[in-house]
């Protein structure tokens, strides 16, 4: 499931609004970290994942 | 998810195949498998907990937990490859229907008894498939940190209703609502390896100025960390105490020799709490007064010298002003006297008003002088009030402080006079003395923790104090400048994440609250109702009524084991409950979609009093879609039984029999369930358990 950011038409909760009040680039650097960990969030060990690579070559690819 | 079918083979005491069918029907969702202590029934909760995670999933007061193969298998087994133990589970999740197995040879029990063979299967449009990655499959439908709140000991379970266990309830509520994900980020983005590893690019590419400080920073994070872990495991440690301390005093109330004393001490200690908590509101009062209005006890000899002014001000007629020299400003420019002369520049009329200009007040000061007359009358009041609310609220504090001084010497005396009557009754002497070690561990305990919470305020402020350093020193390379840039981005990221998961968990809690009483209700009507608060904490409230008082008081009460067990069933309850709903509640997650979780809990019975039972036995229907109910004979009996025959929820019915060398079966040993009598205890040359069915 993809992290889409909420509509603004809807009214936000509090924790959304806290996001969307957030710079683009944050946003977006949550949400593809948001993905990565979904993919491994059902494991009781994460090693072996490569979840902080993962998430260092976000960081990378959104903070440019 | 149901579970449809449970069958162990060679696990534990249960040698051969044993088969336990469990209750699906929405009108009749109880399986109650009956048992006596020893028979075999934390097994049967652990044989599910295996077979669905493994050896990790075992229950911490599972003893031998690298033993998994029946004893008397290993025992005669030719070949340690072929004996075995397996745990075959039938379940189904959003219309899918599963079966699991879950195996271990002896030989590799020998080698190593966490390394599990794990096989899952599944049928989707009347074909089976084979699961590739079974284990990944399991936790995704339940993930494995919420296990201890669907399988657990009854009688363990009151720990998640003690103060020193919130940080325990929180992580319950971010389990089982999915808000786990968010927590994890969290920790992922600030891991070594990856914060660390951003931080490590920029004190290469930066000043030597603010590497200096990036080191310290990073150590102070390293230190934060590792005073946090030593928090949770004061907490623990006192969690311990405490419910040792619970049992001890327990046992001298029940002693006859110190019974009134302990009643005594009981009424002093809720005394003591109850005033310790008013010193602690009465002095946060103190500090408030003090920080918002203290100056003003310093204004008098200000308001003094105030008030002399505006008085000789306004006995010399300064103030008020009979004439405003604006008004003889627009007289002059009109050239036109308020008597209608002319006032023509050089005639004498003119000049005569023009002094006038000397002797009329400024329309500026008058309004000033005004404002100064009133804002003293202000600071006055103000400071009368607040000397009156600190002489009161101080006077309230000390004659808090003389109670609790009387209090604690009342203590002091019950203690020693225990001991002495303990002269008599040795009993009683080693209990007050193992109370008394215990007390002072309980003091240490706190003090150590309180001690750990001022250290962690004090490094967090320093930090926060390092990042505004690093932020003000500007990197002249670009490479520095982009090091910095997605280290703040990491930073950034994991803070608006921990405010959104403060957010979300905080909303949850009236929710949470309405579920929690909903289900007590369902229990239990009494003037009392566990609820959540603001620090999440679970607590027991009760409503108190007095002569004097026009309303009823809601005040905390201290809870018993029964209380506190029954307090934490329900919380696990209202979160089965808001799981199921989870997809209508809002949280920038995506995707959340509600899950069903069958309850299987050991013994819920033990520690309640009979009108407890009778309350939860008739709640247990709407516990969860699904639950297995272990229970041994003398916990059955009575209300619990009455209330499960009225209620006819029980879709199946088991009862456990012990095979062994001596046991014979005595006349009043018998298990009676509606008037019939079954065998528990069969003699036999080997020891193990059997499940039997009983048809309803």
């Amino acid at each position: 499931m993809s992290e889409s950011k909420p509509p603004i038409t809807e009214e936000l909760t509090r924790s959304q609004k806290a996001f969307v009040e957030a710079p683009e680039p944050i946003q977006r650097l949550i949400r593809q970290v948001l993905a990565e960990e979904r993919q491994v969030m059902h494991l009781s060990s994460k090693t072996g994942t490569s979840i902080h690579q993962k998430i260092l070559d976000q960081v990378k690819s959104v903070i440019r | 998810m149901k579970i449809e079918k449970l069958i162990v083979e060679n696990f534990r005491q249960f040698r051969g195949r044993q088969e336990l069918v469990f209750a699906t029907e929405d009108d009749r969702n109880i399986t109650v498998v009956h048992g006596e202590n020893g028979f075999g029934k934390t097994a049967l909760l652990n044989a599910l907990l295996w077979g669905f995670y493994g050896h990790i999933g075992l229950s911490e007061d599972f003893p031998k937990k690298e033993s998994i193969l029946n004893l008397t298998e290993a025992a005669i087994a030719r070949d340690p490859e072929m004996a075995e133990a397996s745990v075959i589970i039938q379940f189904e999740h959003e219309g899918v229907k599963y079966t699991l197995r879950r195996s271990l040879t002896l030989a590799q029990q020998k080698a190593d008894s966490r390394k599990t063979e794990l096989r899952m299967e599944f049928i989707r449009d009347s074909q089976p498939f084979h699961e590739p990655q079974p284990q990944q499959r399991i936790l995704s439908f339940m993930p494995f940190g919420i296990s201890p709140l669907l399988f657990f000991n009854g009688e363990q379970i009151d720990h998640l209703a003690m103060e020193e266990h919130a940080s325990r309830v929180t992580e319950a509520i971010h389990q089982m609502l999915g808000l786990k994900l968010i927590r994890s980020t969290i920790n992922d983005l600030r891991h070594q390896s990856v914060r660390g590893k951003l931080r490590s690019e920029l004190r290469e590419k930066t000043s030597d100025e603010k590497k200096a400080l990036i080191d310290r920073q990073a150590s102070i994070d390293e230190t934060i960390e590792q005073h946090k872990q030593r928090k949770f495991t004061e907490q623990d440690n006192l969690a311990s105490i405490r419910s040792d301390l619970a049992k001890v005093e327990d046992k001298l109330l029940a002693n006859r020799t110190v019974h009134e004393l302990q009643k005594r001490r009981k009424e002093l200690k809720s005394r003591q709490t109850t005033l310790t908590e008013r010193r602690d509101q009465v002095q946060q009062k103190l500090a408030q007064i003090i920080a918002e209005d203290g100056f003003t006890l310093f204004s008098a000899d200000l308001v003094q010298d105030g008030r002399k002014l505006v008085t000789d001000l306004r006995s010399e007629g300064a103030i008020p002003a009979r004439v405003l020299n604006s008004f003889i400003e627009e007289l002059l420019q009109g050239s036109n006297c308020i008597c209608h002369r002319p006032l023509t520049e050089g005639s004498p009329e003119r000049q005569a008003v023009e002094q006038l200009l000397s002797r009329a007040g400024d329309a500026h000061f008058n309004n000033a002088v005004g404002a100064l007359d009133n804002a003293l009358g202000v600071l006055e009041s103000t400071r009368t009030r607040t000397a009156d609310s600190l002489r009161e609220s101080n006077n309230e504090r000390l004659a808090i402080a003389e109670d609790l001084i009387q209090i604690g010497e009342d203590l002091t005396a019950i203690s020693k006079r225990i001991k002495d009557d303990g002269k008599d009754d040795e009993e009683a002497a080693d209990l007050e003395s193992e109370r008394s070690r215990l007390d002072l561990r309980e003091r240490e305990c706190s003090g150590e923790i309180n001690r750990l919470e001022g250290r962690l305020l004090q490094l967090t402020e320093e930090r926060a104090g390092l990042t505004r350093d690093i932020e003000r020193l500007d990197d002249k390379e670009a490479a520095a400048q982009l090091a910095q840039k997605r280290l703040d981005a990491v930073e950034h990221s994991a803070d608006l994440l921990e405010q959104i998961l403060e957010i979300e968990t905080e909303e949850l809690r009236p929710l949470l609250n309405d579920e929690i009483k909903k289900h007590f209700q369902q229990i239990i009507d009494r003037p009392y109702w566990p609820e959540l608060s603001d620090g999440f904490v679970l607590s027991i409230r009760q409503r108190v009524m007095a002569e004097d008082l026009e309303d009823p008081l809601i005040m905390e009460v201290g809870p018993s084991t029964g209380q506190r067990q029954v307090t934490s069933l329900v919380f696990i309850a209202s979160l089965v409950a808001l799981a199921k709903q989870r997809a209508k509640i809002p949280t920038i997650l995506r995707g959340l979609s509600g899950s069903e979780y069958p309850i299987v809990m050991d013994s819920p019975f033990g520690s309640l009093s009979t009108r407890f039972r009778e309350g939860v036995s008739r709640w247990i229907p709407s516990l969860a879609p699904q639950v297995l109910v272990m229970v041994s004979k003398t916990q059955y009996h009575g209300a619990v039984e009455d209330t499960f025959d009225k209620m006819k929820k029980v879709g199946r019915r088991y009862y456990l029999q012990l095979h062994g060398p001596g046991l014979e079966q005595r006349e009043d040993d018998f298990l009676v369930l509606d008037k019939k009598r079954y065998q528990q205890y069969f003699q036999a040359t080997e020891d193990r358990t059997s499940i039997e069915e009983i048809s309803e």
